[in-house]
């Protein structure tokens, strides 16, 4: 009961403070003139009060310096900031610098996990010289290195991976393997000038039977396909003859599923991935080839797209995002010193 | 053109004619005769560097006339503590963004010419040094009673207890409504008076009983 009185009926700062502005209405007034006579505590604060508000009133005035009458109107404000542009706030620059590098991670990001892969190409030097080199090694180890190709290059396809995990026991294979030979058979002649049948055989048959679906194994002649053009390049005559080649197998293999083609634009990814990391091998499954008509591809009924592209657009954006974030940060760091 | 000579009945001081919003013409000068004193004072208390308040007392006169234009006619002293206090506010912000070591206005040195004014200035002439030397104690512990209390605090209490408006020209002064001037106001005192309770020596008897 004491603990509810005297919790309940202090009165508040607020109250006190207008009470003794004599700003409260009557009723309010009398009701804390009750309260004060009941309450020694109140009446304290109330004294305190007043002594502080007293003590403030009693400040000294404190007299001008100088006066502030004018001699005349003022002068005009003078621009004494510099123009508009370089006078945003702080946080325009730091922010601008955040996204661009935001965007420069992402495009990089992008680029590292292969979204960006259509748009690249192999590195030319590099491919090159894998050109170079193929033959050699080709010939000495055709079949172990179509094989160890084939090894290296199965792990990266995520698709064939898949495929394997998710079908592994059908025997499918056999009838792709079937097919292959098919479409090598429709195609002898590009394939007398250009890979060993077999070791095309090879290249083909271990795909095939490691990813064991129609879907899978499509994936893996695409995949070839792909990289087979972009590795090319350099050496024209070479490219479109490794198209011909191609063209032979997948024109018999390609009219499967629709599903046929959603794969395919899925290993085209996956290709790209091998076209940029592993060029030497993508030099092994493709040796070289004696110049062929330019006419089969275009003739093909489902010629591949050209390699086009040859500036990299996306890596060029990377670029100027980097450059981009890394100015915005200096002026940024400029700025704050220059504020200090 | 209005002639200034003829509106203005001016006599200390040179003509300087400006027009509210209204178009009355009225002497800017005039204005600032009327307000210095309460305008410089309010930007002392508000930002305790005597160099400072000066600045901003300058500062507000002139944003005042290139604002007058703006000026509805009634209340003037609200509109100028206004422009003062927001005046006073803006530095308080770029000095703390900008902190710089702090002239002490109070320990001024009367042996130096040179030195800033203390926070009661020149002793009155009837006044004993001890008194004078207690009078300035007590204003040096309750200015800074209230360098420690919030910006809007500090506001309110300086407009209605030392430069004695009423809750209603606080308010627009302030720019906000009659309850926010009276909770800013009594938080304002309390904190003063917490804050002269505890530091006791020089005041009145009342708050050594209570410590």
């Amino acid at each position: 009961m004491l603990i509810f009185k005297r919790g309940h009926t202090h009165i508040n700062q607020d109250d006190l403070s207008e009470y003794l502005d004599g700003r409260l209405s009557g009723t309010a007034a009398a009701r804390i003139d009750l309260r004060l006579t009941e309450c020694a505590s109140c009446r304290r604060d109330l004294d305190a009060l007043r002594s502080t508000v007293s003590l403030l009133q009693q400040m000294p005035e404190l007299t001008l310096p100088r006066s502030f009458i004018m001699p005349g109107p003022p002068p005009a404000p003078v621009a004494l900031r510099p123009p508009a542009p370089l006078r945003m706030p702080q946080w325009v620059y730091s922010g601008a610098a955040a996204t661009a590098a935001l965007v420069f991670a992402i495009l990089v990001s992008a680029d590292a996990t292969g979204l960006l892969a259509p748009k690249l190409t192999a590195q030319p030097e590099v491919t090159a010289q894998a050109l170079r080199a193929a033959p050699e090694s080709f010939q000495q180890e055709d079949r172990d290195g179509a094989a160890r190709a084939i090894e290296m290059a199965a792990p990266q396809a995520p698709v064939v991976n898949e495929a394997i995990s998710a079908e592994k026991g059908l025997n499918i294979a056999v009838t792709r393997e079937a097919e292959v030979a098919e479409a090598e058979a429709v195609a002898p002649t590009l394939r007398q000038a250009a890979v060993p049948p077999q070791t095309a055989a090879k290249v083909e048959a271990p795909a095939d039977t490691s990813a064991s679906a129609p879907v899978a194994a499509m994936a893996t002649t695409e995949v070839k396909e792909v990289a087979t053009s972009e590795v090319a390049r350099p050496q024209p005559e070479a490219a479109m003859s490794a198209l011909a080649v191609e063209e032979g197998v997948k024109a018999k293999s390609v009219p499967l599923t629709p599903e046929v083609a959603m794969a395919a634009a899925k290993a085209d990814e996956s290709a790209k991935m091998k076209a940029d990391s592993t060029p030497s091998i993508i030099a092994l499954t493709t040796p070289q080839r004696p110049p062929e008509p330019t006419t089969v591809a275009q003739d093909s009924p489902r010629g591949i797209p050209p390699p086009y592209n040859p500036i990299n657009i996306w890596r060029v954006l990377e670029g100027l995002a980097a450059v981009t974030a890394v100015g915005f940060l200096v002026v940024w760091i400029l700025r704050r010193r220059a504020g200090r | 053109m209005v002639s200034t000579a003829e509106v203005l009945n001016c006599t200390t001081h040179e003509p300087l004619p400006v027009q509210d919003r209204s178009g009355a013409t009225h002497c800017y000068n005039c204005i600032i005769e009327s307000m210095q004193i309460q305008a410089y004072n309010l930007a002392r208390r508000m930002l305790e560097d005597w160099s400072l308040a000066e600045d901003a007392a300058q500062e507000s006169f002139v944003s005042g006339y290139r604002a007058f234009h703006q000026f509805r006619g009634n209340n003037l002293k609200a509109w100028v503590m206004r422009i003062v206090a927001n005046t006073c506010k803006d530095m308080l912000r770029s000095r703390r963004a900008r902190p710089t070591v702090p002239l002490d206005p109070i320990s001024s040195d009367p042996d130096d010419p040179t030195a800033p004014p203390s926070a009661v200035d020149l002793p009155s002439s009837e006044e004993s040094p001890e008194a004078y030397a207690e009078r300035e104690e007590l204003a040096r512990i309750i200015q800074s009673g209230l360098a420690s209390l919030p910006e809007e605090q500090r506001l309110a209490v300086l407009l209605v207890d030392v430069q004695g408006m009423d809750y209603e020209e606080a308010a627009a002064t302030m720019h906000c409504s009659l309850g926010t001037v009276k909770s800013r106001l009594s938080r304002g005192r309390g904190r003063m008076k917490d804050y002269l309770r505890n530091t006791g020596e020089l005041l009145p008897d009342l708050f050594r009983q209570e410590v």
